[in-house]
């Protein structure tokens, strides 16, 4: 056309007309436009022409000819939303692989997650079910004496808390309670049912006990139930135990065992206590049975205020001062203060907390159950990152799916759609998606749950799904899923030109910045777990393999006796056995000792001539002869107990002891005196030993006492094999306890699997890292997988025209491979440091520790490369093998 | 009768329609109507006047040819339908009669 430049019409009236009008108006509009600028221009000049067009133009800007703004409004919203879903299945259904990789990773995350929420849910309701919880605290001792500090539960005698009681008038209720850390048995003399009981099972406590807590009493009378000294409350599930179908109110269950043993009238029976509660126990008796008669009497004998300890619960009011209330506890203290050189004085620790954020309170002898909120971020912060991998994956695989759905946008597009449908239609697909992955998770929660409550000891149920604000919870997430999962797709196919999305070859993008952000941070997540897993493994097997100075392998401990009636002739017994025992052929040693592996006393010990304040906190317990040669303990100084050495004036003690008692030598303690704090014991050294490790490597050497109890029934007895045959050894030792202590039962363990138990919660977190990580690289590597088929798909006809060209399959597989790599590398740089922090960290609670070098981060990093090596050849060798004619031939 | 009722200008352009018959499209319309009350008149006017009749089933429309003067778009003709006849027709009938009335006023009334 002549003057093409001069004789056209300004271009910016048609768009803003298309921006404003109905699009269906707009050809008919443009061309009666652009027809009378034509007419225009041979009546007028061209500047006329175009001002003509120009107000033509914008005169159709006019309501009746606009297009509607309120967009879908007059859509049936519900029809299209149907579409939407309808289209979505078809999608769904036909890309089968994709939809079942991708709805597997979205489940097994929402399902892990699932899991991990109810498990926190029920950490934190702890206590909770109390009515008065918020009114109830646990009396706190702090004990200052010259510069040393200690807290603990049970720091106050029992006068304690009825004092309280009486003299200030906030508190309106208080709890007493005493846990004995020894094994009993219990007879129902009736039937002869008899078992061991655990240390814990018994618990002493006050009748207060019904008044401040909501433990339902199934039968007895709340009031009456603690009338009797010798009255017992049973829990549901032992009344079965011991009596069947039988109703138990008003029968005997005879206790042989400290501290008080004798002949109990059940009273009452308890619904079974509930899991999430710090005290778990299956027989309830009143504690003034324990004051009265207590260790043979001598609880009632020592000082009510100073003397045997309990641990005391009181409740105040809600409105009251706290801290007015603890000077008044403080005040009251200090005016029976007895030892002169001691300070002590009360915190209050809420019900609530005590069994999450109880740290070295829970310390073993309290026997309270404990957790951890340190475990809980721990798992909360895991899974939560297992949903972001998933979901992470999502959108890599939906966006390697756009490369064949950019025709059907395209055409979607030409066809009228615009983009804001087109992004609802895809959050909708992306809803379809997550909630039949919530849906499937619901299903594997159920699966996985027993799994969990194997793994964590703990009998767990789904209780969440009775709670209507968990769905409500539940769906949020599943729209928060899919709008986070979806957008990013969404934005990114919606936003091509239909033109482009037409013709494919046109469309190269590369992959970016975002994404590649995403598969870092996969990647980071999987190296951050197998380092975590890699490192827990290599920190607990070098705590195993450690030099103890003790050996417990082959070390088979059994039960001792506790019905004995005669206690002379039971004694008597006790050595004999123990004898005949050792003469065994398959038998190397016999002790006896009142604690195993793991457990043990702690009391303060000091030379008599130094300050009771300056007394050690050193580790004790008891044992019969023998001892230092059934676990090979190595002596430096002095020698084992002998025959001769009378009970409980004796002790051998470990290097440790020697320093922290002041000695100069090992050879220099031999013979030397140890006292008590406030003196009372007056024990002889007989023997040093090499430091060794009762307990787990996690902590230090700490001193060591150990004392001779030859003439009494110890509550375990360790014997030293020297066969691998156990079942025959096995056998004559049940015979020969049988025949010795009949009506014990014959119970036995082994002293490694004691010891090793210290190390249950290493051994878990490794092997919760363990899954996490193989679930996190299992997710991880589908994305991979995924993204890899994306780019090498975009990238065929460049592949075929290298190896038209000559290029070998090698040379296109680093092609391929390498970006891979260089993501891969920048999250392993990523990651180290926080490895390296946080590795650190945690080795650094472990006295014996393996050294964070290179290999902590090299075995992982080599196995994740391995793993994405291999995911990825999958894809790329294939492209690289095929047929360059294939990728060229077809347009 | 009311539904039924044209405005002034929407009017005259289905007169215009009729009369052009098979030449009814925007444009024409347009010069028809200038020509003969020998005014410019808005494209737009005519163009909403259009779709409102159209929307009212007065008019009916269907794409024609496409031409380079047009800049590649069709044009779009328009086509009175039976029953705009119809309205029309009533239309000019109540006009005539009031004019008649009109007429038949004492001439001071008027």
């Amino acid at each position: 056309m002549e003057n093409s430049n001069e004789s056209r019409p300004p271009r910016w009236p048609i768009w803003l007309l298309r921006f404003f009008l109905k699009a269906s108006y707009l050809e008919e509009i443009e061309g009666n436009l652009e027809e009378r600028f034509h007419d225009n221009l041979l009546a007028y000049r061209k500047r006329r022409a175009k001002f003509e067009y120009v107000r033509d133009a914008l005169l159709h800007i006019r309501p009746a000819l606009m297009r509607n703004w309120a967009g879908q409004k007059k859509l049936n919203h519900i029809s299209v939303f149907s579409l939407y879903i309808k289209s979505a299945f078809r999608i769904l259904l036909k890309n089968r692989a994709y939809s079942i990789i991708n709805l597997l990773g979205l489940s097994v995350g929402m399902g892990v997650c699932l899991v991990i929420f109810q498990y926190t849910y029920l950490e934190l309701s702890y206590d909770q079910f109390h009515t008065d919880h918020d009114q109830i605290y646990r009396v706190i001792i702090e004990e200052t004496n010259g510069a040393g500090h200690e807290s603990y539960p049970n720091g106050i005698g029992y006068g304690f808390a009825p004092a309280a009681m009486d003299e200030i008038p906030e508190i309106t209720g208080y709890l007493r309670k005493e846990r004995v850390n020894r094994v009993a048995t219990v007879t129902n003399p009736d039937n002869k049912r008899v078992f061991y009981e655990e240390v814990n099972d018994l618990l002493f406590a006050d009748a207060g006990f019904f008044e401040l807590f909501n433990f339902p009493l199934l039968r007895g009378n709340e009031k009456s139930v603690f009338n009797d000294s010798y009255s017992i409350v049973i829990t549901e599930k032992t009344a079965t135990k011991y009596f069947g179908d039988e109703d138990p109110i008003g029968k005997r269950l005879v206790i042989s065992g400290p501290p008080s043993p004798g002949e109990y009238l059940v009273t009452g029976v308890l619904e079974d206590i509930p899991l999430n509660t710090h005290w778990q126990f299956d027989f309830l008796i009143p504690i003034k049975n324990y004051i009265e008669y207590g260790w043979g009497g001598a609880v009632k004998r020592n000082d009510d205020w100073n003397g045997f300890n309990v641990i005391n619960y009181l409740k105040i009011e809600a409105t009251a001062d706290k801290l007015a209330v603890i000077n008044k506890l403080n005040a009251m203290i200090a005016a029976r203060r007895t030892e002169e050189d001691t300070r002590k004085q009360v915190s209050l620790q809420p019900l609530k907390d005590i069994y999450l954020e109880s740290g070295h309170l829970s310390y073993q002898g309290h026997f309270d159950s404990t957790g951890s909120i340190r475990d809980i971020l721990i798992f909360g912060i895991i899974s939560g990152f297992v949903l972001l991998i998933a979901w992470v994956n999502y959108i890599n695989l939906s966006v390697t799916q756009s490369i064949q759905r950019t025709k059907e946008v395209g055409i979607r597009k030409t066809l009228g759609a615009i983009r804001h449908q087109l992004m609802a239609q895809f959050i909708s697909e992306s809803l379809l998606l997550n909630t039949l992955a919530g849906a499937l998770a619901i299903g594997l929660a159920f699966l996985i749950l027993p799994l969990l409550s194997n793994f964590l000891d703990k009998p767990l149920e789904m209780s969440l799904v009775r709670l209507p604000e968990f769905w409500a919870v539940f769906l949020a997430f599943i729209v928060l899923g899919a709008i986070v999962s979806g957008i990013y797709p969404a934005f990114l196919l919606s936003g091509h030109q239909p033109i482009v999305s037409l013709k494919p070859q046109a469309n190269s993008p590369r992959t970016s910045v975002f994404r590649k952000g995403l598969m870092v941070f996969q990647f980071l997540i999987s190296f951050l777990l197998i380092t975590a897993t890699y490192l827990v493994y290599e920190q607990v097997s070098f705590l195993k393999t450690r030099e103890l100075n003790v050996d417990m392998e082959k070390i088979l401990v059994i039960k001792g006796p506790r019905v004995v009636p005669d206690k002379k002739k039971g004694l008597e017994n006790f050595k004999v056995f123990r004898t005949e025992m050792a003469r065994h052929a398959n038998i190397e040693a016999v002790t006896g000792s009142l604690f195993t592996p793991g457990d043990f006393w702690t009391r303060p010990y000091r030379q008599p001539g130094v300050p009771g304040n300056e007394a050690a906190y050193s580790r004790t317990f008891y044992t019969t002869l023998n001892f230092a040669e059934t676990y090979d303990l190595e002596f430096v100084a002095g020698g084992p107990f002998t025959r001769e050495m009378p009970d409980e004036k004796v002790v051998i003690i470990n290097e440790a002891a020697v320093a922290a008692f002041g000695f100069e030598s090992a050879e220099q303690s031999i013979n030397q005196k140890l006292a008590g704090k406030s003196g009372g014991r007056n024990e002889r050294i007989v023997g040093v030993v090499k430091n060794f490790h009762w307990h787990s490597l996690r902590e230090a050497h700490e001193p060591y006492v150990i004392g001779l109890y030859e003439n009494n029934l110890t509550e375990h007895v360790s014997i030293r094999l020297n066969t691998s045959d156990l079942s025959n050894t096995l056998t004559d030792l049940r015979d020969s306890f049988e025949k010795f202590f009949p009506g014990n039962p014959f119970d036995y363990y082994f002293a490694d699997s004691a010891f090793n138990k210290q190390y249950q919660s290493e051994q878990k977190f490794s092997q919760l890292f363990l899954f996490f990580s193989i679930l996190a690289i299992f997710i991880g590597c589908i994305g991979l997988f995924a993204l890899v088929s994306y780019n090498a798909n975009l990238r065929v006809k460049e592949i075929g025209i290298r190896k038209v060209l000559g290029a070998h399959v090698s040379v296109i597989l680093v092609l391929l491979s390498k970006q891979y790599l260089r993501l891969f590398a920048v999250s392993i740089l990523l990651g180290a440091p926080v490895a390296w922090l946080a590795g650190n960290r945690w080795l650094n609670h472990y006295d014996t520790r393996i050294p964070l070098s290179l290999p902590v981060f090299l075995v992982p990093s080599i196995v994740m490369l391995l793993i994405a090596t291999l995911t990825i050849a999958q894809r790329t060798i294939r492209t690289a093998r095929a047929n360059p004619v294939n990728a060229l031939r077809n347009e | 009768m009311k539904k039924n009722r044209l405005g002034e200008f929407q009017e005259l352009i289905l007169m215009a329609v009729i009369l052009l018959r098979e030449q009814a499209h925007g444009n024409e319309i347009q010069r028809e109507l200038e020509s003969r009350l020998n005014e410019r008149l808005s494209m737009g006017a005519i163009q909403t006047a259009l779709k409102r009749m159209e929307d009212k089933g007065l008019l009916t429309s269907e794409w024609g040819e496409a031409t380079p003067v047009r800049g590649g778009k069709r044009r779009k003709y328009y086509t009175a339908t039976p029953y705009a006849r119809k309205v029309l027709e009533e239309m000019t009938q109540v006009r005539s009669q009031m004019w008649q009335s009109i007429h038949d006023l004492k001439p001071e009334r008027l």
